[in-house]
């Protein structure tokens, strides 16, 4: 899995039937510094998230394993709307608005 | 499988059913040598793992069965932890030519090709051991263990 920024929406009238009723969103992935990567996917939205969250998202096989996207043509989906996370015991990245617990490396 | 180190961890409250009570951490992948070798990924984690810890990653789909729920989308999974690593020089030479850069070279030159496979034990290591990579935790006394 891949960090990554929702950047973009997909719409799309002339498809195969087995993508109808799913949304799709252009993620731009980000590295461990929340740089942006100069690489991007279109992926399944399974839960929702919106313009400019960072999510996780999976590809391949793996990104037909929900309810959502099983038995379907989908190699990248969405599956988590990151709140933060720490490199090294350093905060990268919080959303905003939300508290989170820190996680202390010296407790693990 | 790849070998990775784990160097940080993802919060991540909104996500998808299956996935609850799953660890998401950030590793970065390691060659043969223990140095940084591609891009920073997030795996579930399955071996309990914690900050710096040198872990084998699984990827693709297969990646699910070591989790609580299979049916997830998830396409890494850490499955392991690496307590100790070594690379065989000469088969490594065999396969791709790594002896060239590998010091503390006492083998007979041109030799490595015909050798490879063939020498194994301690006589087929450079001087200063084998090319090894270890855990930076120890286990034995981390009292959170």
């Amino acid at each position: 899995m891949f960090i990554g920024k929702v950047v973009g929406t997909v719409v799309s009238t002339v498809k195969d039937e087995k993508v109808v009723n799913l949304k799709f969103q252009v993620v731009q992935e980000l590295d461990e510094q929340a740089q942006p990567r100069d690489k991007y996917v279109v992926a399944a939205d399974t839960i929702g998230a919106g313009q400019g969250d960072l999510v996780l998202f999976s590809q391949g096989s793996s990104a037909r394993q929900t309810t959502l996207t099983d038995g379907r043509p989908i190699d990248a989906a969405i599956f988590a709307v990151i709140d933060s996370w720490d490199v090294a015991g350093t905060l990268v990245y919080q959303k905003e608005g939300l508290e989170t617990t820190r996680w202390d490396p010296k407790e693990t | 499988m790849h070998l990775a180190r784990v160097i940080g961890r993802v919060v991540a409250t909104r996500r998808i059913t299956g996935l609850d009570g799953e660890k998401l951490l950030v590793v970065r992948p390691v060659d043969e040598r223990g140095e940084d070798a591609g891009a920073t990924l997030v795996a579930c984690d399955a071996a309990d793992s914690g900050l710096g810890d040198l872990v084998h990653v699984c990827d693709g789909r297969e990646s699910t069965l070591a989790l609580k729920e299979s049916f997830v989308p998830v396409d890494a999974t850490i499955v392991g932890h690496v307590e100790e690593f070594a690379v065989d020089r000469d088969v490594a030479a065999g396969a791709g030519g790594v002896a060239d850069v590998l010091p503390g070279d006492d083998a007979p030159q041109g030799g490595e090709r015909t050798r490879a496979g063939t020498t194994t034990g301690d006589d087929a290591l450079p001087a200063d051991g084998p090319r090894t990579g270890r855990a930076t935790r120890d286990h034995g006394t981390d009292p959170a263990r």
